[in-house]
């Protein structure tokens, strides 16, 4: 292995006041050149050279993770979905033992009118340490619908990557699911350009933060299609010391007339050295679009919590319980019965018997 | 069919009595550029006591060692080498309007200034280039000891030990590269104190005319709003177009102590050959509340966020802000606010519109810190685009420390509603007055929490002129 790269990463498209600590993140000295491969279940990787020009696609964390890529030197994972083909399920599921280091890429072409959704889950023993570092790259042509889901089930020692980059071609939607759940680190990254008309995406974040947990999250939605869609929701909750930075970007490029953004953002604070840094954006060059975005961040309402109190429960064990609701909503949205359990029974195991110890 | 519909056309801004030039051959010039000989000059010419030569030379070094920010809007056709830092009309100043030279005079009469002091104003200080040329205070507001003076003579006079006491105590020059410059060639400007308990209950105003090309102004405003008491400040600041760069860098620090509450009006209206750089500052003191209203309309660039910092328990901060970007504009405008107190408040509400090629930016911090438990904060910023020749960004930062605070954000993006139009025409209202009324709608939450005058002058600043035809 050799030396690291210092990285900059998540960097905002528009930046502003420097002491607010939120244009970009630096990263020192990652390495991540350990050979690794998930377990697949439900899909053929392509072998050899395929279709799609995967190396113009932008990703969210930027291109000091396509520097990482090329020197951790492993060669993609290619995913094709043949055109208006139906797939099943596929599973990637990445194991990361205590110790490694490691990048993988993932390209995943969706062909004209194909369906294909794709649930990667990283998981490791509890106590283990290292590095994960995942690059996405998406590319949906017209009408293709890609889901992706992505579950973090990680120990507490981990550091994870995860880059996301996407093109959606016309009428195409690319669907993300995201549970951050464990790791000490997250840093997350997503681009999606809707270049073509009635394009979509629509992005779903939860994250659950304990202890010193860092979370560090840039999410942008490109409009250059006419009539294109975009979605962004972060829902999470921080608990003790844990931070959590979230950048959200809606861009309506010039010539996007008809486009809808949203954004929102809801986060429930209970901790009580909790950090919370949120950074929603619009940029507008384009008359005739839509954008909103709207944040919620506090702690659970009073009158929630002396209702739920008043029904016998300690006021740690509402908070418990509000902490468990929400992750429950968002995990029964994956809509994949094994890929629910094995979150559920990682939230089980992991961090509510955790909590009660 | 939808890329023929007429669109609303929204008149620039009119700024014919704004533009009207007058000679400076009388006035004093200092050399262009920025040097610690020039600065010391100026410091001599200011007649300055020693703490304040050592302080500019000092704010001089710490401007040299900064950076431009690299986040904003672009300065490159701003140069320093080229900017005149202090222009001195040929006059004294004066309180009465009758000795104040008739040029000079004749701009304020045309502004509505001294017509304005006479209606609805307790106090008027008037800057012309770098200077004060007159300051009146009405005679019953100065037996409640209020104090209202230039910074030149509370400087020198019998505030002096309270004016160094917090002199840049707020705005530090350290804090960025234009408020290090205005640290190194501040002139002008007023000094404010109320004494406590006291209502002051017309507004004072300064109001801030550069009319000398390629010059800069660097006024400095303190106001000290002491416990319990209650003030209205408002400011208005206009200038002729010229084919140089203006630049204003002006800073404004404001004390509102305990139970205090002060109210800042702005109207900036500088013409778009300007950079205005201006910084705001507010400390406030338990059960304190700080009230900006703030009208962009000028300018070729601004960098303008007025701040608060809500230091005391149950202080509170609103901030009310419209900006209006036009050809060759690029206002880049918001607040910032920390709440570093337990109880602390703040609400932001802002407008901003553009059209042909202008670009408007909200930028906004919120900061909670782990102190200001049961602090709540909230924050919406609604933007109208004209046309898509212009850009329109926000971009609200929030950082919250403690879990128990109630912090909320909304932005909205868009143009004018066809639903709302159709709604107004099939209550019988033509097109053409659906569209002004809704435009006129979106400016008037801010316009309504201006004094009449002020409201008014900004109506009229914005002269919105509808015209649309069915389909």
């Amino acid at each position: 292995m050799g030396q690291g790269l210092d990285m900059r990463i998540n960097r905002l498209p528009a930046l502003t006041w420097n002491w607010l600590n939120m244009n970009q993140t630096d990263l020192s000295q990652v390495e991540a050149g350990d050979p690794w491969r998930p377990e697949i279940e439900g899909v053929q990787p392509e072998k050899g050279e395929t279709s799609g020009d995967f190396s113009s696609i932008a990703t969210g964390m930027g291109p000091d993770m396509d520097q990482l890529a090329e020197r951790a030197g492993n060669p993609p994972l290619r995913i094709r979905a043949a055109e208006g083909g139906k797939r099943e399920t596929a599973r990637l599921r990445f194991s990361c033992e205590d110790g490694i280091r490691a990048f993988q890429q993932v390209d995943i072409l969706a062909e004209e009118n194909s369906t294909l959704t794709i649930i990667m889950e990283y998981t490791s023993p509890w106590e283990a340490k290292g590095l994960a570092a995942v690059q996405t790259r998406i590319q949906a042509e017209k009408g293709a619908k890609v889901r992706l889901i992505q579950l973090q089930l990680l120990g507490s020692g981990y550091t994870v990557l995860n880059d996301i980059g996407a093109v959606c071609g016309e009428g195409a939607s690319v669907e993300v699911l995201q549970l951050f759940l464990g790791a000490s680190r997250t840093y997350a990254g997503l681009k999606a350009n809707l270049q073509e008309k009635e394009s979509s995406l629509g992005v779903e974040v939860g994250y659950l933060g304990r202890r010193d947990q860092i979370f560090d999250m840039n999410y942008m939605a490109e409009h250059w299609g006419k009539k294109s869609v975009s979605s962004i929701r972060g829902e999470g909750v921080l608990q003790e010391n844990a931070s959590k930075l979230f950048r959200g970007t809606i861009d309506f490029k010039t010539g996007s007339s008809g486009s809808e953004g949203d954004e929102k953002e809801d986060v429930l604070l209970l901790g009580e050295d909790a950090v919370n840094q949120s950074i929603p954006l619009i940029l507008c060059a384009e008359e005739d679009v839509q954008g909103n975005h709207g944040a919620t961040i506090g702690k659970l309402d009073d009158e929630l919590l002396f209702y739920l109190c008043s029904r016998g429960m300690t006021e740690e064990e509402a908070l418990n319980m509000m902490t468990r609701a929400r992750m429950d909503s968002l995990c029964g949205k994956i809509g994949d019965p094994a890929a629910e359990e094995r979150v559920q029974s990682y939230l089980n195991e992991v961090i509510f018997h955790e909590a009660e110890n | 069919m939808e890329e023929n519909r007429e669109k609303t056309y929204v008149e620039d801004i009119d700024r014919s009595v704004y533009d009207i030039k007058n000679d400076e051959k009388d006035a004093y010039r200092l050399q262009e550029g920025l040097t610690p000989a020039i600065v010391e000059q100026l410091s001599r010419e200011k007649k300055d006591p020693p703490w304040m030569e050592l302080f500019r030379l000092r704010s001089l070094q710490i401007y040299n060692g900064m950076a431009v920010p690299d986040w904003g809007p672009s300065l490159e056709g701003l140069n320093m080498d080229e900017i005149v830092t202090y222009v001195r009309p040929n006059t004294r100043m004066t309180a009465k309007w009758s000795e104040v030279p008739k040029e000079i005079k004749d701009t304020f009469e045309r502004l509505g200034i001294p017509q304005a002091e006479r209606k609805s104003l307790a106090g008027v200080g008037a800057q012309y280039d770098s200077e004060l040329v007159y300051h009146n205070v009405r005679q019953e507001v100065a037996e409640q000891g209020v104090v209202y003076t230039d910074m030149e003579s509370a400087l020198k006079g019998e505030y002096a030990e309270m004016v160094q006491k917090h002199f840049m105590k707020l705005v530090k020059p350290t804090d960025h590269k234009f408020a290090a410059l205005h640290g190194a060639v501040w002139s002008g400007g007023s000094f404010v104190y109320v004494p406590p308990g006291v209502s002051v209950t017309i507004p004072l105003q300064s109001y801030f005319r550069l009319n000398a090309p390629g010059a800069g102004q660097f006024e400095h405003t303190l106001i000290i709003v002491d416990e319990g008491a209650d003030l209205h400040f408002i400011e208005g600041c206009s200038a002729p177009k010229y084919n140089v760069a203006n630049l204003h860098a002006g800073c404004v620090e404001l004390f509102v102590r305990k139970n205090a509450r002060l109210r800042y009006s702005t109207i900036e209206n500088w013409s778009k050959n300007m950079y205005n750089l201006n910084t705001k500052r507010a400390l406030v003191e338990e059960g304190g509340v700080i009230e900006w209203v703030s009208g962009s309309f000028g300018s070729h660039v601004s960098y303008l966020y007025p701040m608060s910092i809500l230091k005391g328990r149950g202080a509170r901060m609103e901030f009310t802000g419209i900006t209006f970007a036009g050809k060759g504009q690029n206002l880049d405008t918001g607040a910032k606010v920390v709440h570093s107190a337990p109880e602390t408040t703040s609400y932001m509400n802002t407008r901003s519109i553009s059209k042909d090629g202008g670009i408007s930016t909200f930028r906004s911090s919120v900061v909670v810190t782990k102190d200001a438990k049961k602090s709540r904060s909230a924050v919406s910023c609604q933007s109208l685009m004209l046309d898509s020749a212009s850009r329109s960004d926000t971009i609200p930062a929030m950082d919250v420390r403690t879990p128990d605070a109630d912090i909320g954000h909304e932005a909205k993006i868009g143009r004018i509603s066809d639903e709302a139009v159709f709604y107004l025409m099939s209550r019988g209202i033509s097109e053409e007055d659906a569209r002004a009324m809704i435009v006129s709608g979106f400016a008037d939450t801010v316009s309504k929490e201006l004094p009449l005058e002020y409201a008014v002058e900004m109506n009229n600043l914005i002269q919105l002129e509808m015209k649309g035809s069915i389909g």
